[in-house]
């Protein structure tokens, strides 16, 4: 066991200008290209067929198996094409190509809200099921067989993950500040769901004037707020189990290993509608960013809208970008085709200039120690990538390999810019495979 | 479906300052203090500037283009400048060039290139330089021009009992701002408020934390209170003491890695600095200290960081 983890001293990161505050509902696209694998689990396959037409919300993939999550379709319209694409994390995804036709089923139009206090645990887990609700940013699982999970020594908990550390990205923040009745009322559901007892909402320090209503929300229901630390990163499960209830989880055990589940608020925001309105997991809010876009923002935007039309809806991009990113800036994915679309997980999109990426040549290490004193599981990086250099592959997972949380800032901070993180993953992903 | 993605690895923002970056910032600061040295002692700083830069650079590029390895030749040039800084000022310029093949070849590639050292390369040939030169080494101090101008007449006085004893105000009476502006016989880079504002420089770029200074000037106070001395402010401001806060203390391949010991090491090197000054060792006190210190540090950082290794230690089990 590691139970070596310090306090996290690493300063705030930058991220150059701040998206402005609050968010917009974007347009929709004439085409979504809706990727059909938007979870891990199992592989979901098209229900329907080329030339079919489809309404909002239209069942359009499903799985089989307990780890499989129900795909909607965004938009009302006809299928246009279904076939494979690559996806960012390496994986491929069937996709479904809708084209833009007939009217709106919940564009526009206030949903009725059916009564929940009344439902029974399992219902509303079907409720959920039938929604598709992925639970973003923990594994990208779908929210339903995670909260079926039961702890045999553990009462469930649930923590509010608002504080989202990582730079750039603030779709959960906003989106959590623009529906805070909405937000608590997740809880609640979720504390039935659950049979969970208590219920915490993480904020970022830094963000205590902007989660005020939130707060007050959440103090009428009798739900407590914990602050965390304004640095990367401050959301990751031991430090939300240890700020939320004073539990510190012991090295490479996950939160909900304790019962502890940690919900991010877009992912509370559709387990409401879910329930209440009956409405599926359609939509997302994105963090649009970065200083090649002219006019940073959080939109809210249809699963399968593009990167290009989410850019273009922020005013375009106001420089070449050096690069551009889906998902955060330390853990986020490179898109080179701006024509590839968001899924449910996706919480922003970075069009990074040169003057925020700080290339350099790669150097060997200088030993500064900057990646030992940042790591936020206290492992020694530069260590663990000479064992894995070195083929001590069992050496490596002594010194902690498992632990790493990927969080790349290690990387981030390496002055040498010695692909630390890179190293570490794909050690693990290749002792996996030969595993597997 | 004409859709593509491609993966790429993460992170895709660093820190803006790289290792060519940080070293830059301490080669332009260092560089500071030597134009300082060069309007005090003429061209003589001129020439031992040049003739190290030269070495450094043409001896560590060749060896790096034979070796083919990926190189970062600021780092040995910065800790050429600061052996510079280090010297008397009439050192000859074969003596400052011998220094900079031991920086090149004994301090950074007999250890397999940057970053694999674990002795700051400017200590290692001071000490080499020193040791060598043993009787002829103090000859080379020489009294500075002044500025502002100073009542005490330098050249009626012993320059060797200013080096043996490192205690200024002991052999005449000078004031604080002498000390400030080093007007007094030392090393080439002991103006003491130029070194404070590259050191400020250096902070404010984020490639020092202010913690090191601050820590090296207490550990050495603490210990020569408690020793009794009689001359804490003249030793604590002299050009040697500033320049081993400021540049070899926190080199930073060779300075500690973990929180702990990055407090510890410059406390203990300004401590054992005050040591060597009580007993004796004369105005070189800051650089033997920081020296022994230097060596010691991986044993330091691995006291510090015993936590981590532990719990290693207990996946072993």
């Amino acid at each position: 066991m590691i139970p070596a983890r310090r306090k996290h001293r690493v300063r705030p990161l930058s991220e150059g200008r701040h998206p402005e505050p609050g968010y917009w509902n974007a347009a929709v696209p004439s085409i979504c290209v809706v990727p059909l694998q938007q979870h891990h689990g199992s592989r979901v396959h098209p229900v329907v067929a080329v030339g079919d037409t489809v309404r909002e919300g239209t069942v359009i993939g499903t799985g089989t198996g307990r780890f499989s999550s129900l795909v909607h379709a965004p938009i009302p319209g006809k299928v246009l094409q279904i076939g494979e694409i690559p996806m960012p994390d390496e994986r491929s995804s069937v996709a479904v190509s809708i084209e833009l036709a007939g009217e709106f089923d919940c564009l526009g139009k206030v949903p009725a809200a059916h009564p929940w206090n009344e439902l029974e645990q399992e219902e509303i887990l079907r409720l959920i099921e039938e929604g598709g609700v992925v639970a973003t940013g923990r594994g990208l699982l779908p929210l339903h067989t995670l909260l079926r999970r039961r702890h045999r020594e553990n009462r469930a908990r649930i923590v509010l993950d608002v504080a989202q550390s990582e730079p750039y990205v603030h779709s959960e923040l906003e989106a959590a500040i623009a529906s805070p009745h909405k937000t608590v009322e997740a809880i609640e559901i979720l504390r039935v769901a659950l049979g969970a007892e208590r219920a915490v909402i993480a904020v970022n320090s830094a963000r205590r004037r902007r989660t005020r209503q939130l707060r007050r929300e959440a103090a009428a229901r009798g739900i407590a707020t914990v602050r965390v630390a304004p640095a990367y990163p401050a959301d990751l499960d031991y430090q939300l189990a240890n700020a939320a209830f004073g539990e510190r989880l012991p090295a490479r055990s996950l939160a909900i290993d304790r019962g502890i589940h940690i919900i991010n608020a877009t992912t509370a925001i559709a387990v409401h509608d879910a329930v209440v309105f009956r409405t599926p997991q359609i939509d997302r809010v994105v963090t649009v960013a970065g200083d090649a876009v002219v006019r940073p923002a959080t939109v809210k935007a249809r699963v399968g809208t593009s990167v290009g039309d989410l850019i273009d809806e922020c005013g375009g991009l106001s420089s070449r970008p050096a690069r551009i990113v889906m998902g955060g800036s330390l853990t986020g994915r490179e898109v080179t085709n701006i024509n590839a679309p968001i899924t449910k997980g996706t919480a922003s999109i970075l069009a990074l200039s040169d003057s925020e990426i700080h290339r350099a040549p790669a150097l060997p290490c200088v030993g500064c120690g900057a990646c030992l004193r940042s790591c936020p599981v206290s492992l020694d990086p530069v260590f663990l990538v000479r064992l894995i250099q070195a083929g001590a592959a069992g050496q490596a997972v002594r010194a902690g390999i498992d632990s790493c949380v990927e969080c790349g800032l290690c990387s981030h901070v390496c002055p040498s810019r010695v692909p630390l993180t890179e190293a570490i993953r794909a050690a693990r992903a290749e002792r996996n495979r030969s595993a597997s | 479906m004409t859709v593509e993605l491609y993966a790429s690895e993460f992170p895709h923002s660093y820190r803006s300052l790289s290792t060519r970056g940080f070293y830059l910032r301490f080669v332009v600061a260092v560089a500071l203090v030597l134009a300082a040295s060069v309007f005090r002692y003429g061209w003589n700083a001129v020439a031992n500037i040049v003739v190290a830069v030269v070495t450094t650079v043409v001896l560590d590029g060749g060896i790096a283009s034979l070796s083919r390895r990926a190189n970062a030749s600021s780092d040995v040039l910065f800790s050429a400048l600061v052996l510079c800084a280090l010297l008397p000022p009439a050192t000859p310029w074969s003596v400052v060039s011998i220094g900079c093949v031991v920086i090149v070849l004994v301090g950074k590639w007999t250890f397999g290139g940057v970053g694999s050292y674990w002795m700051h390369p400017a200590i290692l040939a001071y000490v080499v330089i020193v040791l060598s030169g043993k009787g002829a080494f103090e000859s080379w101090f020489v009294v500075p021009r002044t500025w502002p101008s100073t009542a005490v007449d330098w050249s009626a006085t012993e320059l060797i009992n200013v080096y043996l004893f490192g205690t200024v105000g002991a052999v005449v009476d000078v004031g604080w701002l002498d000390l400030l502006f080093g007007n007094v016989p030392g090393p080439l880079g002991g103006t003491v408020i130029v070194t404070l504002f590259a050191g400020l420089f250096l902070m404010a770029e984020d490639v020092i934390p202010a913690t090191f200074p601050a820590l090296f000037a207490i550990g050495m106070v603490a210990v020569l209170l408690l020793g009794g001395s009689q001359e804490v402010f003249t030793t604590v401001f002299s050009g040697q003491v500033a320049l081993a806060a400021f540049f070899l203390v926190p080199e930073p391949v060779s300075r500690a890695k973990t929180y702990l010991g990055l407090a510890l090491v410059p406390l203990f090197a300004g401590a054992i600095s005050g040591v060597f000054t009580l007993v004796g060792m004369g105005g070189a006190s800051p650089i033997y200290g920081t020296a022994v210190v230097n060596g010691f540090t991986p044993l330091i950082d691995s006291l510090a960081g015993r936590e981590y290794i532990r719990s290693i230690d207990e996946i072993d089990e």
